[in-house]
């Protein structure tokens, strides 16, 4: 655990944490996958010289050719070129939802474990309030009053993104405040800020990194599942599940159609997972594989 | 314990209004005007017939009437409304589709549990065998596959290709099919979809499974029967698994209402006309009162399920008092 530290301790850790990481080969993995969909997803305008919203309709459902490596959509789109943006879409939206999520979970439990008392009761009241609503729907709800597009399903998926960052950090904290180096930071006159931010923030990070890691897949996932009910991204921007919601209508005779986004859904959290599976054994002394 | 139970029950009541409110004033904030569909059927509608429509359905009032008239219906007459996309009564739409959903669920549920109960068990008892590898193969797999596109997947492989199996909906139109004939029928449509289910629920299930049938065997008590040499059989079923399934069964009930979410999903891909889709579709059309109905719902099971959660968890485990 660390408690306070010096730079060369710090960084020390760093490299040790690292270590291990990449020594989890499903980490490594995962790390190669995400790298490379991002790069490709980042780098779409120059690897594709075809627009990803024009319709061509003299091209509709071609096969697979020179010009068209995974052929064309329903309304002639490059189809490779489709997905090359609608990674940036899910990616986006998946690392912004995690990290806002985690930073309003963190600010919560945070509060509500050093407060402790009435205060936290009364937030954990709301935290349980929260988790008792059926989310997806409300979510479906949502999106058809403040409507789809990025930022609107940004906001709406944090909504319901921050109560297990903020159970867990409350817990954590709540285990550490009552820990010796706690009291004698007290004694030696800290103050409440410098208490909680430098000594008790800390030691909830490695739970909270391997949490935000995994909501990034929930969030990307999210995203497919209102997009692919027609509740998501709005065409003809883009996304993994509004290329499925499109892909939908064809099945029968363009079965590639539905296979491409959804693999891509899939791989993409899958690493994802396999990153957030490293990091928590690589980030918790105790927790070695093998134990 | 019955004390508990009834202060339980009374705390509902506020939080179902909470939401119940929320539900409401977010619906009506839903942009478009629900009569819009009146002038694009007809431009050369005088607008006083319009308005004549809206007062009918109570759209003149300001929303606190509005809200309060609803109240008052649903808790004196038990009224949910009306669904203007379906024309019925809410009620009828709700008693319509409800047994399909629980039919789909409670199959699901049922797949769910038989494969992955049995795995869990396995894979704890033979940790780092080639099975519990397999298992903690097959729960990345089912955290991370978008289940809406297994379903698709599915049903491109066995409808499409194979054609072994209907692709969409309830039943075949067009047949007047009678006792096992119409079972036989309903079955072929449910397989898909159920499969679809089940593995949203089979992941997460096989490692609550696997977890908590790990965390009994390295109780005391289980020690305590090694020692005195019971056979290892005995141990794991009688004293393990009894103990393992007690957690289970709790977390099993607190995911239900849970499920409803993959119903949605589900349905929608195999068009299967259920609640899910009900509610997809009222949502879509700006129908407010299904979907307010529904969202009610869902809200009273999850908290009804918490509550049975509690109650079985103090009977799996006679040192927990609720005063």
């Amino acid at each position: 655990m660390t408690t306070s530290s010096g730079g060369s301790n710090r960084s020390g850790e760093l490299r040790l944490i690292i270590n291990h990481l990449l020594r989890h080969k499903l980490a490594v993995l995962g790390l190669i996958i995400v790298f490379i969909i991002a790069v490709v997803a980042v780098t779409a305008p120059w690897l594709s010289e075809h627009d990803a919203r024009r319709t061509n309709l003299r091209h509709r459902f071609a096969a697979p050719s020179g010009e068209h490596p995974l052929g064309t959509d329903e309304v002639g789109r490059d189809v490779l070129t489709r997905l090359m943006y609608g990674g940036r879409i899910s990616l986006s939206l998946g690392i912004i939802v995690a990290a806002i999520s985690v930073i309003i979970g963190l600010s919560f439990g945070a509060i509500s474990g050093y407060l402790g008392g009435t205060v936290d009761s009364l937030m954990m009241k709301f935290v349980d309030f929260m988790l008792c609503l059926p989310f997806f729907p409300i979510l479906m709800v949502l999106v058809v009053v403040i409507g789809g597009g990025f930022w609107n399903l940004v906001l709406i998926m944090t909504i319901f993104g921050w109560m297990g960052v903020a159970r867990i950090v409350r817990a954590e904290i709540l285990a550490v405040k009552a820990q010796d180096f706690v009291s004698a930071a007290r004694a030696t006159g800290a103050s409440q800020a410098r208490i909680l931010f430098r000594h008790l923030i800390p030691n909830v990070v490695a739970p909270v990194i391997v949490a935000a890691t995994l909501a990034v897949g929930g969030a990307i996932i999210g995203e497919a599942s209102l997009s692919f009910l027609g509740l998501g991204i709005a065409p003809p921007t883009p996304s993994w599940g509004n290329m499925l919601f499109n892909a939908r209508a064809y099945f029968w005779n363009a079965p590639a159609l539905v296979i491409w986004p959804g693999l891509l859904i899939f791989l993409t959290v899958l690493s994802v997972n396999f990153i957030g599976d490293g990091l928590r054994d690589a980030l918790d002394p105790h927790q070695r594989r093998g134990n | 314990m019955g004390n508990f139970i009834i202060r339980r029950i009374a705390g509902m009541i506020p939080v179902l209004i909470l939401i119940s409110l929320a539900s409401f004033s977010l619906l009506v904030l839903m942009p478009g005007c629900p009569f819009d569909h009146l002038r694009m059927a007809d431009p050369d509608m005088p607008p006083e017939q319009i308005e004549r429509i809206r007062a009918i359905h109570g759209y003149d009032q300001p929303f606190y009437l509005r809200y309060v008239r609803w109240l008052q219906a649903l808790i004196v007459r038990g009224d949910l409304g009306f669904s203007r996309r379906y024309q019925i009564p809410v009620a009828e739409l709700i008693g319509r589709n409800i047994p399909r959903t629980i039919l789909l669920m409670g199959l699901s549920m049922g797949l769910a549990i038989i494969i992955a109960i049995p795995i869990g068990i396995f894979s704890a008892t033979r940790q780092y065998s080639l099975l519990d590898h397999l298992g903690t193969g097959f729960a990345f797999f089912g955290f991370a596959v978008p289940n809406f596109w297994l379903g698709m997947l599915l049903m491109i492989l066995f409808a499409v290709h194979l054609r072994w199996l209907p692709a969409a909906g309830m039943r075949s139109v067009g047949f007047e099919l009678e006792g096992w004939a119409l079972i036989a029928d309903r079955a072929r449509f449910l397989i898909l979809p159920v499969i679809t289910l089940a593995t949203a629920m089979m992941a997460a299930w096989m490692r609550y499974m696997r977890s908590s049938m790990l965390e009994v065997l390295h109780q005391d008590y289980i020690r305590t029967a090694r020692a005195k040499g019971l056979d290892e059989r005995l141990i794991i079923y009688k004293h393990g698994l009894r103990n393992a399934l007690m957690t289970m069964i709790t977390l099993i009930a607190l995911a239900i209402p849970g499920l409803f979410s993959g119903a949605i999903l589900t349905e929608a891909v195999f068009a299967f006309p259920g609640m899910g889709r009900a509610f997809w579709h009222a949502l879509v059309a700006r129908d407010t009162f299904p979907v307010i109905a529904i969202i009610m719902m869902l809200a009273t099971l999850t908290i009804v399920f918490n509550l049975i959660a509690d109650i079985l968890y103090a009977f799996a485990d006679p040192r927990v008092r609720y005063d």
